[in-house]
């Protein structure tokens, strides 16, 4: 490919190896930078300036070798960060971000603000998606049988193979997670007419596929609506756990929260009807238990009582009478992949008149299109001997299908099997062929999300190995030799005309769009014909013992990110629970059958079987257990060597084992893909397992026996319901006796004086802001060793408490992190002046002078203190690389805490210094503040009267944690508010 | 016995001057036995372990430690407060009760000072190796420094504990040196050979044993224990102000100062018992450190113990007078949560046991005193245990709740604590004169003729 070489380096850093991978038989890459110093609080006030430099930055030099800078790049200030627009494609649902590059290395994503998906809202997953890219196990160079080679090699001998099986008139098929992406489609329809026996198929590790086909019957084509969380008043979700791993949470997150606005007066009702414990449930006003099966009856009955039939049911009187009064503004969503009850689902939302208002499905949403019966046919083509290629991309279906390992088997007998993975994951073992793929960093890609809504990723670093994206290898072995940036490009070229009607040129719709990271288009109208109703059995109520339930939890999702180490130890928002998936009971079942949470059960359906241990989860539908996909991943071995070595030390996992075990052969597949209402044996195996809670008490209520009579409850999280908060808006929020003092206030804050409020009203547990905090701050993770002890060192946390009794549980959510007490009790304990207060209210930590006492940690009511009990292991180079190097990374024996991200505070006061305007409101947004898709979080200055903490200080739902202590912590909470009758059948439980 | 004694003697066995020289010089003198031998390897097998633990340790991290985020402090400051709490009762015996003119003291005054020392040394190493970064200890040391110059925080209790325990060590070392000098000059005149006669004459000072060295020694004596005397409550006053000035329920209490410094007379006396049980009965000095010795001691035990019990009953009083729900909590917590075993240990040890000693009987069975003195040892600790682990592992947050157990490195530093203390108290019966010869003299019975027995 000589003479094609366009090549950006972004710094010296990225190209680590010499010469010998920088040869020019790389696959042309380019990495356009918007250049201009882009910070996010002059985003738009510097638009018109990044054209310009953006311009002067699109030369055409060749660079054949990566030498350090000998000539400054003018855009490139050492030390000073800059920012491009892209989309992360980690989750799924596509998280739209801004991506922090700091002296050529992408270091922190955030979300991005002016997006109309995600809105600034960032998830967990793509928050942490980031150090795969640094991760040293990576594959990257192309392999054929396992053994490198070079694409020269690999191209040749694909073609070949290629023409064979097309000439021999077997099927070559290209099984691909959900395309969304315009250019992709391109290229792909460009491939199948090359290759007239391809065909594609579209597979998703956790298949939405029933929606799609519902729609498809109803509305005459296979679309996933667009729902709109927003314009509903009423949310009814079957098992849909929308707000924390259902499609696309954060997106859903965004647009729930807007219609919580409780200044407005006027909330949205939440319905969860579930059967495990999920984090909308956690938020839902009112909350309903059914076991799968009995889901399917609801569904039913609900569909039923709507029509206006009579039923039994009291609940799903209440709930369609509640339904039908918010006619056209109400929402019934369904997370069970069945399509008779997607069908129910339909109707219902039809006869209530929400199609297309509260769910759009004139433009729907692109995120999820795989099919569970092309996958089923596919299997039937394998068995059969007609597929003579096997392209696999972005889907791991030897690790997703219930009969993952039968299917690896069959692709054996495939004579060409490719893997475009860059992670050595289930299938890559059954390919011939590896093809790796880059990550999202480093590719460019467009993603139509919703339709008519281009999102779109550049790179952001130079690929590291010598890995070329999906579309390109496609592309090259079709004969287009065109770089990774000109495939996407020039597609947008060809389809300008029709798709973009703005009256701009294209190199203004390119640049506008590689800037802002996504555009608008028009796309061809979609024709669906109008509602054609089916019928539907009665289901048949099948009481058969304990049913099992197979879920998405929201920081592993399908398990995709098993390997990443902060996803790893970001304990999950309910179970608390780091390092491991678990079978969780409700408390009843698991004493009828005599397990405790801590003893390994057998989960056992015909010949299938699983060891795991046991979890008794108040708020769990009897007779269920649910388990968590995602764990048990190829690849997640690794974490044998992670935490600090010494000798009581037990490792994460043991020698060659995962992390978690694998569900997913449990589940069945007849005609669709079923993670819900398996019959499953439970046996116990008379083994314990240790699991690392990070959260080992579960409720304020003090334990029974140890209960003061003055307060049985601590008052910490503050509740009331959303009728007495009519009536008060005060109601909930006690405030503790009034603290005099006979000390003169000695803290006077003249400048600024930072403060922080959590609206727990809004925050649903989703635990973005932890990694958006672990990656911000260096902070390391240690393993699940110390988890267990007690020594994770996450300088935010989310306290999880329960409250109510059996499967009518309440979960309260509530973020704790250092509180910036104005008295703060470990400053005075200290002996070497280690921890001090600000002239702006923060309470600091100065590593370099903590000799590591821990008087500090001890003395702190709030226990947000985090030590170093080691030396934590930061060895591996490359994962090095994702450091801040804005922050310390902390040394062993040193105290450490939230530092309300100082080192965010001082840049934006010297930005605005420079540009000599007064710091605004929300200049400055913390690392957990700006991933938060709630809104939850808000910090600003206290001293400034119009500022949005300062409104929210004010209002009356605002307490301290520990007011009586007259610590007076600068954080503070706003009351959490349930949507429910004050005489609520699921009454108060919290003081 | 003497028929013409209002009070019993001090020393029994008709001892004469030259016996008591004897007596006291020929433990040095003479071969080391077997016993002392086997003490010594124990004690010094046990330092090893420590040694090896804290090395580890030291290199490795605080994390060999089974600490945790929200429990910072257990085996390390627990050993801290009760090895400077063993500390007090040779201040106490060698100061107080000599300014009290209590002359029983005279013969387990200087083994009680050498206990006092060596304990001091063993709670001094806690507060340095507890830091996360040991090597950089000096500087909770104010001094004028090229670190800014960075001063240290006055405001800090750990800062005060510095100070207390380096005032402490001072003035117990020079005490106890000053206190030995004139039995250093009996050592260095008995001396025959040339080495030892050398090195105790630089230690006793020139002393000549003239009126006039007397007469200023016994000035200075009485002027160091009155400089020692408010130490006896300060020291341990500070250290409990490590707890007392925090805000965490079960520390933050005002009762600690006086309830500290009973409990640390209290452990400091049994620790004395235990010790000089042995040394006794191994030494053969039953004569000088008689029943009537032992009795008194379990008599000021029967007291302390008595406030400590009083004080643990405050607590709980406080508690639920206070209406503070935290505090209450904390104070179920600790009998009936799940550190209730400790609590349980410390109650029954530390208020059952001094109970015994109202009973003469068993004030005069030195077994049983030896064994109840043990089980006041035990008591002690687990009360520091159970005050700074109990509090800290259920405070305010319940989703920071944690438990606490100890790692081998512990457990091994806490041996080793012992075997410092052992060995240094083994090699001071070997290499110093354990009796104050001086003040015993000065307490034989004198017959009517003037002349001693």
């Amino acid at each position: 490919m000589p003479g094609l070489i366009k090549q950006y380096y972004t710094s010296y850093e990225d190209k680590p190896c010499d010469s010998d991978c920088c040869h020019s038989d790389l696959p042309s890459q380019e990495a356009v930078k918007e250049t201009a110093g882009f910070t996010r609080r002059s985003f738009l006030k510097t638009t018109g300036f990044s054209f310009a430099a953006l311009m002067t930055a699109c030369s055409k030099t060749p660079v054949r070798k990566a030498i350090p800078f000998l000539i400054q790049p003018e855009e490139i200030t050492p030390g000073k960060a800059t920012w491009y627009a892209s989309t992360s494609l980690a989750c799924v649902s596509g998280c739209a971000v801004h991506v922090k590059n700091r002296d050529g290395r992408p270091i922190k994503l955030e979300g991005n603000p002016d997006h109309p998906i995600t809105q600034g809202g960032l998830c967990a997953q793509c928050q942490a998606s980031l150090i795969e890219l640094y991760d040293s196990t990576r594959i990257f160079n192309p392999k054929v049988d396992g053994m490198n080679a070079d694409w020269a090699t690999v191209d040749d001998y694909v073609i070949k193979k290629l023409r064979k099986v097309r000439d021999e008139g077997k099927a070559i098929v290209l099984l691909t997670g959900t395309v969304n992406s315009p250019s992709l489609e391109f290229t792909i329809q460009k491939f199948k007419k090359k290759f007239k026996t391809a065909t594609h198929i579209q597979m998703d590790d956790y298949s939405y596929s029933a929606i799609l086909d519902a729609h498809e019957k109803n509305y005459g084509k296979r679309i996933l609506p667009r729902y709109r969380f927003d314009k509903a008043d009423v949310v009814l979700s079957i098992d849909a756990d929308f707000l924390g791993s259902w499609i696309s949470p954060t997106q859903f997150t965004k647009d729930f929260r807007k219609n919580r606005n409780l200044d407005a007066k006027h909330i949205s009702k939440l319905i969860q009807v579930e059967s495990r414990m999920s984090i909308t449930g956690a938020k839902a006003d009112e909350r309903l238990t059914k076991s799968p099966s009995e889901m399917a009856q609801f569904v039913y009955e609900l569909d039923q009582a709507i029509q206006g039939k009579n039923v039994k049911d009291e609940k799903v009187k209440e709930f369609a009478r509640l339904l039908k009064k918010h006619r056209g503004k109400s929402l019934v969503v369904s997370g069970i992949n069945d399509i008779q009850i997607q069908l129910l689902v339909n109707r219902i939302n039809q006869k209530l008149g929400n199609v297309d208002r509260t769910l759009d499905i004139m433009k729907p949403s692109r995120q999820f299109g795989g099919s569970d019966s092309s996958v089923q046919s596919l299997i039937d083509q394998l068995e059969s001997g007609m597929v003579g290629a096997l392209l696999i991309s972005d889907t791991n279906p030897v690790y997703a299908l219930p009969n993952g390992s039968h299917f690896g088997k069959l692709m054996k007998s495939v004579d060409l099997t490719i893997s475009f993975s860059d992670k050595r994951n289930e299938t890559f073992d059954f390919c011939q062929i590896t093809a790796p793929g880059l990550h999202d960093m480093e590719s460019w890609h467009d993603a139509e999300l919703t339709t008519g809504l281009i999102s779109m990723t550049q790179p952001v670093i130079h690929p590291y190995g010598e890995n070329r994206s999906f579309r390109k290898s496609l592309s090259v072995w079709i004969g287009n030799q065109q770089d990774e940036r000109d495939l996407v490009r020039n597609y947008w070229i060809k389809v300008f005309k029709t798709r973009v009607k703005s009256g701009k040129t294209f190199a203004r719709f390119w640049n506008e769009l590689v800037h802002d990271g996504f555009a608008r288009v028009s796309s061809s109208s979609i024709n669906l014909t109008s509602f054609k109703d089916q019928s539907i059995p009665k289901p048949i109520f099948k009481s058969n013992g304990l049913e099992l339930v197979v879920f998405q939890s929201s920081q592993m999702g399908t398990g995709t990110h098993a390997e990443n180490p902060w996803l790893q130890e970001l304990p999950d928002p309910v179970t608390k629970v780091a390092w491991d998936n678990v079978a969780s009971i409700s408390p009843e079942t698991g004493e009828s059958i005599g397990i405790k949470t801590g003893d390994v059960i057998s989960i056992q359906a015909g010949k299938k079987s699983v060891d795991l241990p046991a979890l008794l989860q108040p708020g769990q539908r009897k007779n269920t257990i649910t388990v968590a996909m995602g764990y048990g991943r190829k690849g997640t071995e690794r974490f044998h060597d992670i935490g600090p070595d010494w000798f009581e030390k037990v490792p994460t996992v043991k020698k060659g084992e995962t992390v978690g075990a694998s569900i997913m052969p449990f589940l069945s597949m007849n005609g669709s893909l079923s993670y819900s209402g398996m019959p499953v044996t439970v046996k116990k195996t008379g083994k314990t397992w240790d699991l690392a809670f990070s959260q080992t008490y579960h409720s304020l209520e003090n334990p029974k026996n140890t209960a003061p009579a003055v307060m049985p409850v601590r008052p910490f999280v503050q509740e009331t319901t959303f009728d007495e908060y009519k009536k008060d808006p005060s109601a909930g929020s006690h405030h503790g006796h009034p603290v005099t003092t006979m000390w003169s206030d000695d803290h006077i804050y003249e400048g600024y004086h930072w403060g922080m409020a959590l609206d727990l009203s809004a925050c649903t547990g989703c635990s973005s802001c932890i990694i958006g905090c672990q990656v911000e701050n260096n902070v390391p993770v240690v393993g699940k060793d110390e988890v267990l002890r007690k020594r994770d060192m996450a300088w935010l946390r989310l306290d999880r408490y329960y409250s109510g009794d059996g499967e009518d549980v309440d979960v309260s959510f509530q973020a704790m992190m250092c509180q910036h007490c104005d008295n703060a009790p470990c400053e005075p304990v200290c002996p070497v002046l280690a921890t001090v207060h600000s002239s702006e209210g923060l309470n600091q930590q100065v590593y370099n002078r903590c000799v590591g006492t821990r008087f500090c940690a001890n003395n702190c009511p709030y226990k947000v203190r985090r030590f170093n009990w080691f030396d934590y292991a930061h060895d591996d180079v490359m994962e090095n690389m994702v450091l801040n190097p804005d922050v310390t990374v902390r040394s062993r024996g040193v105290m450490e805490k939230c530092s309300m991200c100082i080192q965010r505070i001082q840049e934006a006061k010297f930005e605005a210094k420079r540009l000599g305007l007064p710091l605004k409101d929300g200049d400055i947004q913390l690392a957990c503040e700006q991933s938060c898709p709630a809104d939850a979080i808000v910090f600003g200055d206290l001293n400034d009267p119009e500022s949005r903490i300062s409104q929210m200080v004010n209002s009356e739902r605002h307490y301290h944690v520990l007011e009586d202590l007259n610590v007076a912590p600068t954080v503070g909470y706003l009351t959490n508010v349930r949507n429910r009758d004050a005489s609520g059948e699921m009454g108060e439980h919290h003081g | 016995m003497d028929n013409h004694s209002t009070r019993p003697p001090q020393i029994h066995g008709d001892k004469n001057l030259t016996d008591v020289t004897n007596d006291v010089c020929d433990i040095m003198e003479r071969k080391p036995t077997w016993l002392w031998w086997l003490g010594f390897s124990l004690a010094l097998s046990a330092l090893v372990l420590g040694l090896v633990s804290v090395s580890y340790q030291i290199m490795t991290g605080i994390g060999t430690w089974g600490l945790n985020k929200t429990v910072g402090w257990a085996f390390d400051i627990t050993n801290f407060v009760f090895w400077v709490g063993i500390g007090h009762a040779g201040t106490l015996i060698s100061a107080i009760l000599f300014l009290f003119r209590q002359k029983w003291r005279t013969s387990i005054n200087r083994s009680a000072e050498a206990m006092t020392i060596f304990a001091v040394i063993c709670a001094g190493i806690f507060p340095i190796i507890h830091m996360g970064r040991p090597w950089l200890a000096y500087w909770v040391f104010p001094y004028p420094n090229f670190r800014g110059p960075l001063w240290i925080n006055f405001r800090s209790p750990l800062a005060w504990d510095v100070f207390a325990i380096g005032t402490y060590l001072t003035i117990s070392a020079v005490f106890w040196y000053v206190g030995m000098v004139p039995d250093l000059a009996t050592v260095r005149d008995r001396a025959k050979n040339k080495i030892k006669k050398f090195f105790f004459g630089i230690l006793s000072l020139g002393w000549n044993g003239s009126y006039r060295v007397w007469h200023r020694y016994e000035t200075v004596y009485a002027l160091l224990a009155g400089l020692a005397t408010p130490l006896v409550v300060s020291v341990h006053t500070v250290v409990s102000f490590d707890f007392a000035t925090s805000s965490i329920p079960g520390w933050h209490t005002t009762t600690f100062p006086p309830y500290f410094v009973a409990g640390a007379v209290f452990s400091g006396f049994a620790m004395v018992l235990t010790l000089m049980i042995i040394a006794r009965k191994t030494l053969r000095l039953e004569e000088y450190i008689t029943l009537n010795h032992i009795e008194n001691m379990t008599k000021v035990i029967i007291v302390t113990g008595g406030i400590v019990t009083l004080s643990y009953a405050t607590e709980f009083f406080i508690a639920w007078y206070s209406g503070n729900g935290f505090e209450q909590f904390v104070f179920l917590n600790r009998a009936l949560g799940p550190f209730a075993w400790a609590y349980w240990i410390m109650v029954g040890c530390n208020l059952i046991t001094p109970q015994f000693f109202w009973f003469r009987s068993i004030r005069r069975n030195v077994v049983i005193v030896f064994i109840l003195s043990i089980f006041v040892n035990i008591g002690m600790w687990f009360e520091r245990f159970v005050i700074i682990v109990t509090s800290l592992h259920r405070d305010f947050l319940p989703s920071a709740w944690s438990m606490y157990s100890p790692t081998w490195v512990e457990i091994g530093t806490l041996v080793g604590s012992f075997g410092l203390f052992f060995t240094l108290f083994l090699l001071f019966i070997r290499t110093m004169p354990m009796i104050s010869m001086g003040e015993v003299k000065s307490v034989l019975h004198y017959r009517g003729n003037g002349e001693k027995s």
